[in-house]
């Protein structure tokens, strides 16, 4: 289980794009109560230019923009492993959640919330997307490596990309290679206990590690789908 | 049965029989003495001949008669069958059009309460998360020499514009139900500019509004709040788009149909072109004020705006809108005053 280092160097960078004023304010205002390091952009294009300037360890990003609007700059992000996106929405519709997950957001908050409900996210990202120190040991199966020393993870000898949360998740079930997590388990310890129940969390994550990992995702051999009980990395060991 | 030619000469020879027996002399026999009997009994039997034969056409002219004005009652039933069913045909034809147009009609309707619920609850939602944000910030544990002003007038501004919102909602369903009360008197146009000016000086101290009172000195035949709400509507959004420094410009003019024609100019951005169709829909926003921020406003400025108008009698235009700025120009009716 992942924890808090014990001393922080700095407080963690936060990015707040925003258009609405007062809301901004009241988030920058928040996220300093909190001894955080907010800095707020109310456009798209402000967005991208703090992004190119500085390294934020989150982002707290709006999606109905002007002009370049949050989908916008969610695709741009591809590929890189920070900031974790928290998604800040006045939609409170399932497609967009899906749809945010799906394009690489860490977490997704419908409007409106309150100060405490936002921190909470913002702490979950902050603790998954800090390196914990593991012993080393090397998980292996089709193809795919999980160096847990390391914390990085092979795909044929390749590095591949993945986000903190994403790195959790192939790594808890690594962990347990060849046995079944269930999905409240790995909920909680990946995300946090106030996410037990959050399944598509997880299934959109899997998802995505598939993408990333398997040789075809819709026949996946390195993280298997147990019904009704959850996810197994590689298969079951057999009975001696 | 009795029908044909065999009986008419059966009752011919019966008859010639009878008359012989009992009137051609000898009577009693059937012995005919003279050739003038003969004659007589041949003239006899041929006048009755002919009288049967004439009675025999009368009779076939009737059957025929009646066999057409039965067939023609036949043809005039089917005509009345066939008249019935078609107007059935035409009414229910009428009926499925009429039902078709009452579901598009539904449909349209429903997609508009969709619609407005859906923006409605996008609209509440960004103020309510800024009451939220600052009202739970201010209940964490106090920090030293934080005294939380700034959480204060976000909770009581967003409330505000939470209130404008509702207002606005409840003026535009009574637009849309036509349930707009307009109380009509003859306002100066002068005395409404004035006191609009003055309320927007409370919001933006900043913004001069520049507009020639002698000009302005005719009546319109106007609800006094309403036209006042139409004046607070254009010039908070001149207000909100126009450039810093720059004036807001009100100009009035007679019209040659006897309207009164009343612009709004600021020298702002302009509408983006995407939107100026859709200007007056509710709901449709500019996305970005002369600050660089969000555009504001509850998107339902101008539709009330129209409403308004309309139901005065009047219209409202978007009539000029490009970077060097935008021009909205309402009519509304002369009140002759003098007369």
């Amino acid at each position: 289980m992942s924890q808090l280092p014990a001393v922080e160097a700095a407080p963690a960078r936060v990015l707040v794009v925003e258009d609405d004023d007062a809301l901004g304010r009241a988030l920058v205002a928040a996220l300093k109560s909190s001894g955080l390091d907010p800095t707020r952009v109310g456009s798209g294009a402000g967005a991208i230019q703090a992004l190119n300037a500085t390294e934020f360890a989150v982002m707290l990003l709006d999606i109905g923009l002007p002009f370049v609007d949050g989908w916008r700059i969610l695709e741009g992000l591809e590929g890189r492993r920070l900031p974790s996106v928290i998604i800040i929405s006045a939609r409170g519709d399932e497609r967009d959640k899906v749809r945010a997950l799906d394009m690489g957001a860490d977490d997704y908050l419908a409007k409106p919330f309150g100060a405490d409900e936002l921190l909470a996210r913002v702490r979950a990202v902050l603790r998954r997307s800090r390196p914990v120190e593991e012993a080393a040991r090397v998980v292996r199966w089709d193809g795919v490596t999980v160096d847990l020393g390391q914390q990085s993870v092979f795909r044929d000898g390749v590095e591949v990309k993945l986000t903190p949360t994403e790195y959790l998740l192939i790594a808890e079930l690594a962990r347990h290679a060849h046995e079944v997590c269930g999905y409240r388990s790995l909920l909680q310890r990946v995300w946090g206990a106030e996410y037990a129940d959050e399944r598509h969390y997880l299934r959109t994550f899997i998802q995505r590690l598939r993408v990333k990992l398997e040789a075809d995702p819709r026949q996946p051999e390195v993280i298997t789908t147990i019904l009704g009980r959850g996810y197994r990395f590689g298969p079951a060991l057999e009975a001696p | 049965m009795f029908r044909g030619l065999w009986p008419g000469l059966a009752a011919a020879v019966v008859s010639f029989l009878l008359v012989d027996y009992y009137f051609v002399p000898p009577v009693g026999t059937l012995t005919i003495a003279s050739e003038q009997d003969l004659v007589n009994l041949g003239l006899f039997l041929g006048a009755g001949g002919l009288v049967g034969i004439l009675a025999s056409h009368r009779r076939r002219a009737q059957l025929e008669a009646q066999r057409l004005a039965s067939q023609l009652q036949g043809v005039n039933a089917d005509l009345i069958r066939l008249n019935r069913e078609q107007a059935e045909a035409a009414e229910l034809a009428l009926r499925l059009a009429q039902s078709e147009q009452q579901i598009r009609a539904l449909e349209q309707t429903e997609r508009n309460r969709s619609d407005l619920l859906a923006n409605v609850s996008h609209d509440l939602r960004t103020p309510l998360a800024t009451i939220l944000t600052a009202s739970t910030t201010m209940l964490s544990p106090p920090q030293p020499g934080v005294d939380h002003q700034d959480e204060l007038r976000a909770i009581s501004g967003e409330a505000r514009r939470l209130s404008a919102l509702v207002g606005d909602m409840l003026d535009m369903a009574r637009i849309e139900g036509n349930a707009l009360e307009l109380q009509l008197e003859p306002v100066q146009v002068g005395d409404a500019i004035e006191a609009a000016v003055s309320r927007l000086k409370r919001q933006s101290p900043q913004r001069d509004v520049e507009w020639d009172a002698h000009e302005a000195a005719v009546n319109v035949l106007a609800d006094w709040g309403r036209m006042g709400q139409v004046f607070d509507n254009l010039l908070a959004n001149a207000d909100r788009f126009a450039r810093p420094g720059t004036p807001v410009r009100i100009g009035v003019a007679f019209k040659p149909d006897g309207l009164i024609s009343i612009r709004v100019s600021d020298l702002g951005p302009g509408v983006p072109e995407e939107l100026r169709d859709r200007i007056f829909e509710r709901f449709v926003k500019s996305p970005v004020s002369s600050n660089g921020q969000a555009g504001g406003g509850t998107g339902l400025g101008l539709a009330i705006v129209r409403g308004i108008v309309e139901a005065h009698g009047g219209s409202v235009v978007l009539e000029a809108s490009g970077p060097t700025g935008t021009t909205f120009r309402f009519t509304l009716p002369h009140a002759e005053t003098d007369a």
